[in-house]
């Protein structure tokens, strides 16, 4: 069997890196590295078209207003069209934090009009205003998809089989608002999600998939990683040959970190609920004391 | 000793202390005394307690300082530069109150301060005439327009605790508008290789004095392409993407925008020649030019400390004290004898170990220890690490920026020889490791580096000593609450003397 090989379009590499999500491109990198997959990653800046064939997986991550300004019109009229299609026909991306925002409708930021997104996730954001506070902290989602679905060998990675949440950190000023046509990506068990309110995460349509996670969002996840990575191998090689080539990895150092997440905040055992009270005593007892 | 020049309108004739100010300066000396006499090295509790009995304690007391204030902030580098600082004033033989126990906060400062009143809560000129403080980005917009600074010297400024700062641009934002609001503007001292901290040059407000810069010109120091974890790259003005001729680390180095908008200003004080000599520090020369000094003069010396990080501390002390009218020839002398600061490159002695303890807490700051280690391997052979990482409030939340940082730098063969991973987040920081290459994939493969992954930091400190050779150096890498903890270990150990206590 001759090696397989996959590309991953990494939008804006050097613009929107804000918040360590390059951790995810070394992640998708290094889990195909183990298993013997070429992973070819290419970086699209401003001014850069792109194929409108050939690419395997689509990611982006957050930004700095300033560079999130310098590259929403480029975002919008050079990649748009091809982006659209090709979330149409299917191509998986994962779009994070300030990326997740501009695939949605529109963006009205704190001050200013609102600004036109691309429109791939049924989603809009709205900053309530700059004296409003972030939306800050660690977070635990049920994924709603964690059974497989299309070709996914998530549930079928022995060492994944048990984690059916997803971990990470957010930290954003925009509230996000699903449309009927997006699912979330799931429930919020700790955090706050997409907009504090209802209690959903994220936004998936087809195969895209957007979020408010980093952390970086995949490594703590390694079975999202796979998830990804199966979509992207049975969309051109086929789900047997996706199913043979994700072989089971040594995940045990991630999933020690994804629970040690998810158990702290989130945590299943009654034991663990009386710890999540005692630490949050704890903190309140360390902020009187320095008066913060 | 030289003696420098007085500030001629400091002094006046002082106006009528508010009871409060008396009373919360008596209470804060009475709770030192009292935890000295405990045992505990509380730092900013007395300051905390003062600031509460009476809000203006700081800017009321500071502001009898017949030499005025220094002030210093930026994201790395201010505790290393305020120490310099003081080595220098020092020798100088300025007498001077410094925020040296650690908090830099308002807080601190008003722990500092409160010992040097007298029984009126007036500042006792016999004790000090100056003040040298060290704020941290966000306290400093709050407390330089009360307290009117006679310098103020801002470092570099990257990204740090986004969860708790924001991000740079925002910071850099608050800092032109707390310079706008302080009246008589202070003398600014400004990194000029950092386009955010050279830009407050071009903002300050007309009165100010023309800004002082310091900056690296050796070609040496250059590195090659830009590092991910460089924040500031585009023009504040027109946004554009900015140009550099050489870069040094992070964003730092000597820049331009392609429209003109702003360039890399010209430094008065300057590195013309930066030798690195690994762990044990750099040969120096300076080359200060007029109006920080009458006329141009160079200053060789040999800088105790490692790391191009260090060069830019020592440029930012020398051209601040320069500014404060200290001699040159003594800033070279207080600088060659310098010793590092709390957990910042700091030695200790340990079973016969020498342990160095670096403090990284973002990823400019472990990306420079991670090159200072990784070129130390290259010289002295695989190092043994204890890298330890904490997500308590003054580390700041947010684990992500593990991610920033360049760990693959210590993954190629023979630099790593065991590694002890600990800390409140081991387990994320293990990851970190592992997808960087330096801990192995799959287990059991004799010729990758040891590997403990130990959460309580004590046990990690014995793991990590024990896999050290008898004679050996152990390179300890903790963030800020993981330094506190293990320097409370080693103390406790008889290997540290208290920091309160420590000169």
């Amino acid at each position: 069997m001759s090696k397989l090989s996959l590309t991953i379009a990494h939008l804006y590499a050097d613009l929107m890196n804000v918040y360590a999500d390059r951790g995810n491109v070394i992640c998708l990198r290094q889990r195909c590295a183990w298993r013997g997959i070429d992973l070819v990653v290419q970086p699209f800046g401003i001014g850069d078209d792109l194929p409108d064939a050939g690419l395997d997986l689509v990611f982006m991550g957050g930004g700095q207003d300033g560079e999130q300004r310098l590259l929403t019109e480029d975002l919008r009229a050079r990649k748009g069209p091809v982006l659209r299609e090709a979330a149409d026909a299917g191509l998986p991306m994962l779009v994070v934090c300030g990326a997740y925002q501009l695939f949605g409708h529109s963006y009205r930021p704190a001050v200013g009009e609102s600004l036109p997104g691309l429109g791939i996730l049924d989603a809009r954001t709205v900053h309530p205003g700059p004296e409003v506070p972030r939306c800050i902290g660690n977070v635990v989602v049920a994924w709603d998809d964690s059974p497989p679905v299309a070709g996914a060998p998530a549930g079928t990675t022995p060492g994944s089989a048990a984690l059916s949440t997803i971990v990470g950190f957010e930290n954003h000023g925009g509230r996000t608002f699903l449309g009927p046509t997006a699912r979330p990506l799931g429930t919020v068990l700790a955090g706050y999600g997409n907009n504090a309110r209802d209690g959903t995460e994220g936004a998936v349509s087809n195969n895209v998939f957007g979020t408010y996670l980093h952390g970086s969002l995949l490594p703590k996840n390694p079975h999202f990683a796979d998830h990804l990575l199966g979509l992207a191998l049975a969309r051109r090689y086929g789900v047997e040959a996706a199913r043979r080539a994700l072989i089971p990895l040594d995940d045990r150092a991630e999933r020690h970190a994804h629970r040690a997440v998810s158990e702290q905040w989130a945590p299943t055992t009654r034991w663990g609920r009386w710890r999540l009270r005692a630490s949050y005593l704890r903190e309140a007892w360390t902020r009187f004391r320095r008066g913060a | 000793m030289p003696r420098s020049s007085a500030r001629p309108e400091a002094v006046g004739a002082l106006p009528p202390l508010a009871p409060r100010i008396a009373l919360a300066a008596l209470t804060a000396r009475v709770l030192a005394a009292l935890m000295r006499r405990l045992g505990r090295g509380g730092t900013a509790l007395p300051g905390l307690v003062a600031e509460t009995l009476a809000p203006a304690f700081v800017p009321t007391v500071a502001r009898q300082l017949p030499r005025g204030v220094a002030l210093l902030t930026g994201t790395n580098g201010k505790t290393t530069t305020a120490r310099m600082l003081a080595a220098i004033l020092a020798r100088d033989g300025t007498r001077f109150v410094h925020n040296a126990a650690g908090s830099n906060l308002s807080r601190g400062l008003a722990s500092a301060l409160a010992p040097r009143t007298g029984w009126r809560g007036r500042m006792r000129a016999a004790d000090a005439t100056l003040g040298l403080f060290e704020l941290d980005e966000a306290a400093f917009v709050r407390a330089a327009p009360a307290l009117r600074p006679r310098t103020a010297t801002f470092l570099n400024l990257f990204r740090d605790q986004l969860d708790r700062y924001g991000e740079v641009d925002a910071v850099a934002q608050r800092w032109q508008a707390a310079l706008a609001a302080t009246p008589r503007p202070p003398q600014l001292i400004l990194n000029a290789d950092d386009p955010l901290v050279a830009g407050l040059g071009n903002a300050a407000p007309s009165l100010s004095p023309t800004a002082l810069y310091f900056g690296v010109e050796a070609p040496a120091a250059e590195r090659p392409a830009a590092e991910h974890a460089a924040d500031i790259r585009l023009c504040p003005t027109c946004g554009r993407l900015l140009e550099y001729r050489r870069r040094f680390y992070a964003h730092l180095g000597h820049f331009s925008c392609p429209d003109d908008h702003m360039a890399r200003p010209v430094p008065a004080v300057r590195a013309v020649t930066v030798e690195p000599r690994g762990i044990a520090g750099t040969e120096l020369e300076l080359l200060c030019l007029p109006p920080v000094v009458p006329a141009a003069v160079t200053l060789p010396f040999f800088l105790p400390l490692g790391g191009l990080y260090n060069v830019y501390n020592a440029l930012a002390a020398t051209t601040t004290a320069l500014a404060l009218g200290v001699l040159p020839a003594v800033v070279g002398e207080a600088l060659t004898t310098f010793t590092a600061a709390f957990g910042r490159m700091e030695q200790v002695a340990l079973d016969g170990r020498t342990i160095y303890l670096a403090l990284a807490k973002n990823p400019t700051g472990l990306n420079q220890v991670v090159r200072l280690l990784a070129a130390e391997a290259d010289r002295t052979g695989p190092l043994s690490l204890l890298i330890a990482l904490n997500d308590l409030d003054a580390d700041g939340r947010d684990v992500s920026w593990i991610w920033d940082a360049d760990l693959e730098e210590l993954a190629p063969p023979g630099r790593v020889r065991t590694v002890v991973v600990s800390g409140r987040r081991a387990a994320d920081l293990a990851v970190r490791l592992k997808y960087a290459g330096i801990i192995p994939p799959a287990p059991a493969d004799p010729s990758q580096p040891t590997v403990v992954v130990e959460s309580d930091l004590g046990l990690a400190l014995d793991r990590a000593v024990q896999h050290t050779p008898a004679d050996g150096t152990l390179h300890v890498v903790p963030t800020y609450t993981a330094l506190l903890e293990l320097r409370g270990l080693l103390t406790h150990r008889g290997a540290l003397r208290p920091y309160w206590r420590a000169a």
